[in-house]
């Protein structure tokens, strides 16, 4: 069995365990999508730092899951997950995860009611069981993918009219969220033009019942708006990391490639490689390193070795766990490794082959973390939404002007969308 | 995953909430009327299952508000016995017939056929098996699928059979592979027997190892040993970097001494 699940399984006592928190009964029994959804929203709160954690916006949405499930086939409302990135998508198992980065696109309850119906579909059609269980990845599986994401796009206007949404936030929502750039088709999906024609011809231009902007606006006042930075940032010479309270030394002799939320630093044929996992994670991780040795810092405990290879699996549930565990950010097996724990999540260094065995550039590198400044942490802080009311009716391009960066504004909504005074305007805080 | 505190809060939320003592909380989002959808003949206003719980035919149920789109349904049929097949009614059919009413309605007619499960997964070899227990490795879903009291389905249980040989070639024995599935169906207490028939074959060890000794030496691998792909991708990437340098590695497979030599460069 992979020694990382071993560890994860049987290291702690009390039963089987997974990112150090115990196994649901759901796992124990046979019960595969209540047990594969529980691992997938473990992934993203211990494992990958992806949860966003504002308690009252994951209710609000839950609440609209609630109101479409009424309308649906479906037994009991899934749960909702809001994930700090982008990425929305129905997981195996009964959940589903909204990125935030998707919900600051949107401009009205109904268009985030269109997002969460789309998913609420493909749960309630078992389109994720289809997906594992179906065909092999052939043309087959991609037709019968590319009807999934069809039927769902299409019922989700049907369970707008019975939750008594717009059906025409189906269109708008998906405008919002599909770049018009990207037209071509993903193979998965439907191209976009052929997505907004079916659904605007179900929805018919019905756009007189209810809207509710200003209850979207009211519960996405002051959240965070694009990539989190605290995951990390560049702040003058230095790559900050806010969420864990650490900085990594950019020295100017080195190339310097940013990678989402992680930073490359290059010299000549050396690399080292910076990122920010969840601390039940990291510390899962350090424990499996193959040549491990460990020293206390200021900073923390510091764990170092390689990364192990990853074994195969024996048992249907361990196949489950390593599905889902690899999707988790994670070093390729052989990688030379530096794991510092922090309170909130850990550090990742990997180092290049000729890093690790070059103690001039390797020492020079991890000499560079350190804990943030305070003017660092205030710097590596994200712009948060604002709301702030329209001082007269008018059309979203022009009435950004109240905002204090019109150019960040009017990419937040749709600037051709008329608003009456007194209509909620989404700004940024700078 | 919550604990027991923030579930408290949401408890006490809702209770005061309900009392009118909470303005603005939004644990509850209030009903609101329907809006009408009047009948149109280019979407399905209804989708009616017999013969079986409209979830199990889940794929289908959901055209229900879509466009009618007769070629697609059709394929949606197909999915939708499929995923039957997994639930243990590998003769389930499902007939899907339209007629006009609000649109278009599909009526789905389900004849489910007898449920059954798999009483025994009998494996068999003709030489001794590598380490691990083969029915591990057929399993699906859980125990739902391919696994004794689960569901029988063929495709995956071929695909795990690959799989296992697979793994199998990875841990030594290069000649390893296996029959197709036998069934053995009983319509009298409808139950399946499966008869898997693995062929090991033999197991190969490292022949000779074909290096400066500084890379022998961090490698740590002797021809004699027996062969196994993670243990030589694990010695690579020690040597690697314990010399800190690129290693090429070539591999002959001399079939005759059971045999798999190593150049490294």
């Amino acid at each position: 069995m992979n020694r990382w699940l071993v560890v994860a399984l049987a290291a702690c006592g009390g039963g089987p365990r997974y990112l150090g928190a115990p196994l649901p009964s759901a796992c124990a029994g046979n019960n595969a999508e209540a047990c594969a959804g529980w691992l997938a929203e473990r992934d993203l709160d211990a494992g990958g730092l992806d949860v966003y954690p504002d308690a009252a916006l994951r209710r609000y949405v839950q609440g609209i899951a609630d109101r479409l499930a009424r309308g649906s086939r479906l037994g009991h409302p899934p749960r909702v997950v809001i994930s700090d990135h982008d990425g929305t998508y129905a997981a195996f198992g009964d959940r589903i995860v909204i990125g935030r980065m998707a919900i600051e696109k949107l401009g009205s309850e109904a268009e985030l009611a269109a997002i969460v119906a789309h998913e609420l579909v493909h749960v309630e059609g078992r389109h994720a069981t289809v997906s594992l269980f179906g065909p092999e990845a052939d043309a087959r599986w991609l037709v019968t993918r590319r009807d999934a994401e069809a039927i769902a796009d299409e019922r989700a206007v049907a369970l707008l009219e019975r939750a008594g949404y717009a059906p025409s936030a189906m269109s708008r929502a998906l405008e919002a969220e599909l770049d018009a750039d990207e037209d071509g088709d993903d193979d998965e999906h439907p191209p976009r033009a052929e997505r907004l024609a079916h659904v605007a011809q179900l929805a018919d231009g019905r756009i007189d019942v209810f809207d509710g902007r200003a209850e979207l606006l009211a519960h996405i006042d002051q959240m965070i708006l694009g990539r989190d930075t605290r995951l990390g940032v560049r702040v003058g010479d230095a790559w900050v990391i806010a969420a864990l309270g650490v900085a990594l030394e950019l020295p100017a002799r080195d190339i310097v490639h940013v990678d989402g939320d992680a930073v490359v630093l290059r010299h000549g044929t050396s690399s080292l490689t910076a990122y920010a996992i969840g601390a039940p994670w990291a510390r899962e991780l350090a424990a499996t390193l193959d040549d491990r040795a460990q020293t206390e810092s200021a900073l923390g405990r510091i764990t170092v070795g390689s990364a192990p290879a990853h074994g195969q699996t024996e048992t249907p549930l361990a196949r489950l766990e390593q599905s889902i565990h690899e999707l988790l950010p994670q070093p390729a097996p052989g990688t030379w490794l530096v794991i510092l724990d922090r309170p909130r999540g850990g550090l990742v260094l990997e180092l290049s082959r000729n890093a690790a065995t070059d103690p001039f550039i390797r020492d020079r590198w991890l000499h560079g973390v350190r804990a943030a400044a305070p003017h660092e942490l205030a710097a590596a802080e994200p712009p948060h939404l604002a709301i702030v009311r329209a001082p007269r009716a008018g059309m979203v391009a022009e009435l950004v002007a109240a905002c204090t960066d019109p150019a960040a504004a009017r990419a937040l909504d749709r600037p051709d969308r008329v608003l009456g005074a007194g209509d909620p305007i989404k700004c940024t805080d700078r | 995953m919550r604990s027991a505190l923030p579930s408290c809060r949401l408890v006490l939320a809702a209770c005061l909430a309900g009392a009118g003592l909470l303005a603005g909380c939004h644990a509850r989002i209030a009903p609101r009327p329907p809006v009408t959808a009047s009948c149109r003949l280019d979407r399905i206003g209804a989708v009616t299952v017999t013969g079986a719980a409209p979830a199990e035919v889940a794929p289908l149920a959901v055209l229900e508000g879509t466009l009618d789109d007769p070629d697609r349904a059709a394929r949606t049929a197909q999915v939708a016995t499929d995923l039957m097949h997994t639930q243990g009614y590998p003769r389930a059919t499902v007939a899907v017939t339209r007629h006009p009413g609000c649109g278009v309605e599909l009526a789905v007619a389900v004849a489910r056929g007898p449920h059954y499960t798999i009483a025994a997964i009998d494996v068999a070899a003709d030489a001794t098996l590598p380490p691990g227990e083969p029915r591990d490795a057929l399993e699906d879903g859980l125990g739902t699928v391919n696994a004794v009291g689960g569901a029988y389905v063929e495709d995956r249980m071929i695909r795990a059979l690959g799989a296992l040989v697979d793994r199998y070639r990875d841990a030594g024995w290069l000649d390893a592979r296996a029959d197709a599935p036998a069934a053995r169906w009983d319509d009298a207490d409808h139950t399946v027997q499966l008869a898997v028939q693995l062929h090991p074959g033999r197991r190969y060890r490292i022949g000779t190892v074909s290096a400066r000794p500084a890379v022998i030496a961090a490698l740590g691998l002797r021809g004699g040993e027996w062969f196994d792909a993670d243990t030589l991708k694990s010695a690579l990437a020690r040597a690697r970097r314990q010399l800190a340098r690129r290693l090429a590695v070539r591999v002959s497979v001399a079939a005759e001494r059971a045999a798999i030599d190593l150049e490294i460069k």
